[in-house]
């Protein structure tokens, strides 16, 4: 990857402030991102940890910015990529929701992936990942 | 101005009108995409986690097996290598 691991970790961290906190699903997620990237693991969780430290406080608004800023960092031939990530971290849940969609497509903007694609790459994530639920309870902001 | 239909119940791509609707189209996406300006970014926003309640025990024990599955399966490279490599 030509993107910094710190940019990476950086888009994966404003997924997990919007998801509440760095727990233990989004660290193994976290690795299996590092590992498809060619990252070492320790290094990334380092700039996980500082990312979502950074993060974690901000207002909406903030993290927007904050992932914008970063997003923009992304190499432009390895957006697709990274988006693949975002979506990982951001349904490491197993359950694909509302909220999610509309963070995702946000994020999807960000990396200036066009909204049919993003729905595309979703799509094919969710066909390819059967265990994975769609919801269709509301999720409007806590 | 009624639509001819083909047998199946599609339309019929032959006809003058199929010809002019397909024309407005093409004529209101230019326009559209001549006047499109960037749209604000989206917010991003805190969601909820479905059905699967990640702050209980066993909610965040059944996210680590999930999560644990897909990454002994290579989830996430094996899309990436399918679709970009």
């Amino acid at each position: 990857m030509k993107t910094s691991p710190n940019t990476i970790a950086s888009l994966l961290a404003a997924c997990i402030w919007a998801d509440g906190e760095y727990a233990e699903v989004e660290r193994i997620t976290a690795d299996e991102v590092a590992e498809a990237f060619g990252i070492p693991e320790k290094e990334f969780d380092k700039y996980m940890t500082a990312a979502s430290v950074e993060i974690k406080n901000l207002t909406p608004e903030a993290a927007t910015t904050y992932a914008v800023k970063h997003a923009q960092k992304v190499e432009p031939e390895e957006t697709g990529e990274v988006y693949q990530a975002i979506m990982q971290m951001m349904l490491c849940d197993g359950v694909l929701t509302a909220g999610e969609i509309y963070n995702l497509l946000a994020m999807a903007e960000a990396l200036d992936i066009d909204r049919e694609s993003a729905i595309l790459m979703l799509c094919d994530m969710v066909k390819n990942e059967p265990e994975l639920e769609v919801s269709f309870e509301n999720d409007d902001s806590e | 101005m009624a639509v001819k239909t083909t047998a199946s119940g599609k339309m019929d791509k032959r006809t003058k009108e199929y010809k002019e609707l397909k024309e407005r189209l093409a004529k209101a996406r230019a326009a559209k995409s001549k006047s499109k300006t960037k749209s604000a970014q989206p917010t991003l926003k805190k969601t909820k986690s479905g059905k699967v309640d990640k702050r209980t025990k066993e909610g965040k024990a059944i996210c680590e097996r999930m999560a644990k599955a897909r990454k002994a399966q290579n989830s996430l490279a094996n899309r990436i290598k399918r679709l970009f490599r």
